[in-house]
């Protein structure tokens, strides 16, 4: 898939650098820290699911937003991950904190194993094998319904999910104090992965695959480890959601749950990793009210927001913010941004070599030569 | 082998609809090189539409074509508003607006209709032949003559008509086809337009056998891409060919695989198919190779 | 014809390109190129548009991969390594119309040029593991130095896109300097720059090859360039070979002359 390069930024901190960024960041900081203790323990519990939506948002961040490649199945990942944890917790008795790096694991290697095939399918190809996966996997668990529960599903003991002793928290604080934690690390360790040297190759991956490949980047190792760290990332999302809601069926995971966290991740930002945080706020809030009005609406917000928001604002929620932020600060200090944070640009070259392509169309899913292994 | 024949003459005709809806996206894909993620959803409000007309007291046949000729007009001007703006950007843009408007269609559905389950008149009368052994419902073989028919009319239109050709040089290369004369938006508006009147068969046929509700077609979109995708997306037979076939791995995998499948699993089977054979011929069985260096 | 496999057999030179044959559909963009370049030369690559310079580019970076034909580079047989494995056998390339990172910073973008030469993976980059960091660092000193050398400090934290194209080809070729390449394939790299400009680039690529010792190959279209700085010169047409050697001795060349006015029937 190529990328237009337009209002595109890798930005990886907007927050980095300006004093008013990292303020803004302090005063989120300590919001999260102390809502729990002033929010009746319900609203407590939709701030868990917004956290956990926002990790499954970070997912798709890392995959399609920096590498380029797009995810449409991560509510597979997300199903498998809290299974996982459902099955792991209620019938063999494990503790649901170590159910985690489980659900982790089997999703980066489902993650990798789904990325071999994408690696020689691009744009709408792509597209279609991961929609796929998605529409999959809810059929899946109803085919092993002795050992999931189909559609009927699976309830998890509320004591099997109660805060341990130590942490002298309630059910629901300690819940959304896990899930604040793992993304939290999440945003960290993706933070730091794009900073150094194979977040560089990510990000150049996705701008520009045949000067990846020029300059020495394996692309099918880096583009199926890159998916399977944002399938395991979506499993850990999905093994905390069991741990919120303590109940699965494969209802739950329907194919609209996979676009959600894409629309989830384009409202928020898709290059810019803390986007995620705002996709999750808006994946789990905005069905609460649109819902209360009709059932039908947030699916008509969402996709209203999708078109506008790729004609409008590429950058989604967290470029406008950026923005604001950048005007904010110069109205304070008087002095002009840094350059560094500039996102928007007018493109190189629409077609980055247009008269070397190795293969002509996008619709041709054949990657390039180099990228098939040796 | 009469059971073995039942099963793909069942296969068959569950296959016809998803090379109809599949006959839709090759349209809109040779009009404007998009593949169109809000096909199903198109066609599932048609379905409602007609379903809507004939309630009003307009025979079910008639109520079709109208809402054919309406939709005609609807997909021209959803072209008109929706993509052609977006015309020009890069594909992960085009993927995300037809996302969004299959969000869009699929709510505006809901949001008038409901969610109740509706039975959809059946536009064929009841009837049946045997033949050898296998039942043939006059449904089935008047869907599969359909299909075959718009089919070859597709196949027509692209290579023996202007217009056709006109598409083909407005999506390889827009720049000198609009040189040259070619009314570029129009053929993309004709196209969108078209592939919403077979889009409107697909839902009709689609929904007597599905039952008419908002999210009827989800299954049958996935299947219609698996077809287009085997099939070539540029390749009118191959759709018709890569449908018939899903439908008919389906049938046979939930006849002869049920103790591994089971029913909820059958169509993991074509579908696992398409993609293995994506592996070795990126391009589809029918699709032509896009030459490399242009 | 002994004479001619005796030559073919016996040909050397650190750049060895020989017999390279490239079809697209039935047309060949190449057919049947050869020469070689020595270390430390500078080879000018000319010839019409489409007389198969850029296909040659792509081939000896592993891009394409030819129908026939041997390339090696100081002996290494070139076209059995995989596309990705060429930036570490030390070669390194600018393309005609920019390979960048347009959305990365131009200091990412000339880092990157050291990717095949740097190890931290994707453990080491999330857990920020000392060698990762350390590594990191070095070649963040060298790609400023590189920068610095180029005359782009100042755009070390702007990202690519937005500059204007001359830049870019500096900051192409300070990617490709990062790579420490020992063959360095520049595509064009006077286009967009202003005559004075040209002038300056001749004296830096001059200048590098006495420094780090590098061989060049250059398409170019403006002569002035190619004559000024190349030792050799290897004119291609149609995908073939019709000059080859000293700039004087090809000006003087007749098929050449014959190729650029488009009398060659």
């Amino acid at each position: 898939m190529r990328i237009s390069l337009r209002e595109r930024g890798t930005s990886v901190s907007p927050f980095a650098t300006s004093p008013l960024r990292t303020a803004m960041m302090g005063v989120l900081a300590l919001a999260a820290v102390v809502l729990p203790f002033v929010l009746s323990s319900f609203v407590t519990f939709q701030l868990s699911m917004a956290l956990i939506y926002a990790i499954a948002a970070l997912s798709i961040v890392l995959l399609t937003g920096m590498n380029g490649q797009i995810a449409l199945g991560h509510g597979a990942f997300f199903g498998l991950g809290a299974y996982t944890t459902a099955i792991l917790v209620q019938n063999h008795g494990w503790h649901f904190l170590l159910t985690m790096p489980v659900g982790a694991l089997l999703c980066f290697v489902l993650g990798v194993l789904i990325g071999i095939p994408a690696l020689r399918l691009r744009g709408a190809y792509l597209a279609v094998l991961t929609l796929s996966v998605a529409f999959l996997f809810p059929l899946v668990i109803k085919r092993f319904n002795d050992f999931t529960g189909g559609s009927s599903g699976m309830t998890i003991s509320q004591d099997l999910l109660d805060a341990p002793e130590w942490s002298g928290l309630s059910r629901d604080r300690f819940h959304y104090f896990l899930a604040l934690l793992v993304l939290m690390v999440l945003l960290v360790l993706t933070r730091n992965l794009l900073r150094g040297r194979t977040g560089r190759a990510i990000v150049g991956i996705r701008d520009n695959e045949i000067a990846a490949i020029t300059v020495g980047i394996h692309l099918p190792t880096v583009k199926t480890i890159t998916f399977g760290i944002s399938a395991a990332f979506a499993g850990v999302a999905g093994c905390l959601y069991t741990v919120t809601i303590a109940f699965v069926s494969s209802d739950a995971f329907p194919v609209q749950m996979s676009i959600n966290f894409l629309i989830g991740a384009v409202v928020g930002g898709l290059y810019n990793i803390y986007g995620s945080i705002i996709g999750g706020l808006v994946l789990e809030f905005l069905p609460q009210y649109s819902q209360s009005l009709s059932p039908s609406l947030t699916a008509f917000v969402y996709g209203a927001a999708l078109i506008v928001i790729l004609l409008v604002m590429p950058g989604g929620a967290a470029a406008l913010i950026g923005k604001a932020l950048d005007g904010v600060g110069r109205l304070v200090s008087g002095r002009r941004p840094g350059s560094g944070e500039s996102t928007v640009a007018v493109p190189v070259s629409s077609e980055p070599i247009s008269s070397e392509s190795i293969r002509s169309g996008d619709d041709d899913p054949v990657a390039p030569a180099g990228s098939s292994p040796p | 082998m009469t059971y073995f024949l039942q099963q793909v003459v069942d296969g068959v005709s569950t296959g016809v609809i998803y090379a109809l809806l599949g006959l839709a996206m090759v349209l809109i894909f040779r009009a404007t090189g998009i593949i169109n993620f809000a096909q199903g959803e198109l066609a599932t409000i048609a379905a409602f539409f007609a379903w809507q007309l004939n309630l009003w007291g307009l025979p079910i046949w008639l109520a079709i074509a109208a809402t054919a000729v309406i939709g005609f007009g609807a997909g021209a001007a959803i072209e008109r508003v929706v993509i052609r703006p977006v015309a020009n950007k890069d594909h992960f843009t085009l993927i995300m607006v037809t996302l969004g408007l299959f969000m869009i269609t699929n709510a505006v559905t809901g949001l008038v209709w409901g969610y109740t389950i509706q039975a959809f008149p059946d536009p064929f009368p009841v009837a049946a032949w045997t033949v050898h052994g296998v039942s043939l419902s006059l449904a089935s073989v008047g869907t599969i003559v359909i299909v075959c028919v718009v089919g070859f009319l597709l196949y027509q239109l692209f290579h023996r008509t202007r217009l056709g050709l006109g598409m083909r040089a407005a999506i390889s290369n827009p720049e000198s086809a609009r040189l040259s004369g070619i009314d570029v938006g129009r053929m993309q508006m004709i196209g969108w337009g078209l592939a919403a009147m077979v889009g409107t068969l697909a839902g009709a046929l689609a929904a007597p056998k599905l039952f008419l509700e908002p999210n009827m077609m989800l299954g049958v979109l996935t299947y219609a891409f698996a077809a287009v995708i085997v099939g070539g997306l540029d390749s009118p037979l191959g759709a018709v060919v890569g449908g018939l076939a899903i439908g008919v791995t389906e049938n046979l995998a939930g006849a002869y695989l049920y103790d591994f499948v089971g029913n909820d699993l059958k169509i993991a089977v074509p579908l696992a198919l398409v993609f293995g054979i994506l592996l070795v011929r990126p391009q589809g069985l029918f699709g032509r190779r896009a030459v490399a260096r242009a | 014809m002994l004479a001619a496999m005796l030559e073919r057999v016996c040909r050397v030179g650190f750049l060895v390109v020989d017999d390279v044959v490239v079809t697209f559909g039935g047309v060949r963009a190449l057919d049947g190129a050869s020469f070689a370049v020595e270390v430390s030369q500078i080879c000018g690559l000319i010839g019409p548009n489409g007389a198969g310079k850029t296909s040659l580019f792509n081939v000896i970076s592993g891009l394409y991969r030819p129908d026939a034909g041997r390339v090696s580079l100081a002996g290494q047989d070139i076209l059995a390594l995989p596309a990705n494995g060429v930036a570490r056998a030390g070669i390194a390339r600018t393309f005609q119309n920019l390979g960048l990172f347009a959305s990365q910073s131009v200091l990412e973008n000339v880092m990157l040029g050291a990717y095949h030469r740097t190890r931290a993976g994707f453990l080491g980059g999330m857990l920020r593991l000392p060698a990762a960091t350390r590594e990191g660092r070095r070649i963040r000193d060298e790609a400023l130095a590189i920068l610095d050398l180029l005359g782009l400090g100042r755009y070390a934290d702007h990202p690519a896109q937005g500059l204007p194209f001359g830049t870019l080809k500096r900051v192409e070729l300070g990617r490709a300097l990062a790579a420490h390449p020992r063959l360095l394939m520049l595509d064009e790299p006077a286009n967009g720059l202003t005559h004075g400009e040209v002038a300056e680039f001749g004296e830096l690529i001059l200048q590098l090859r006495e420094e780090l010792r590098l061989t060049v190959l250059l398409v170019e279209h403006h002569m002035g360039l190619v004559m000024g700085v190349s030792d050799t010169v290897v004119a291609l047409n149609f995908g073939r070979k019709i000059a080859e050697g000293t700039p004087d001795e090809v000006r003087q060349n007749d098929d050449l002359i014959a190729a650029y006015l488009g009398t060659a029937a």
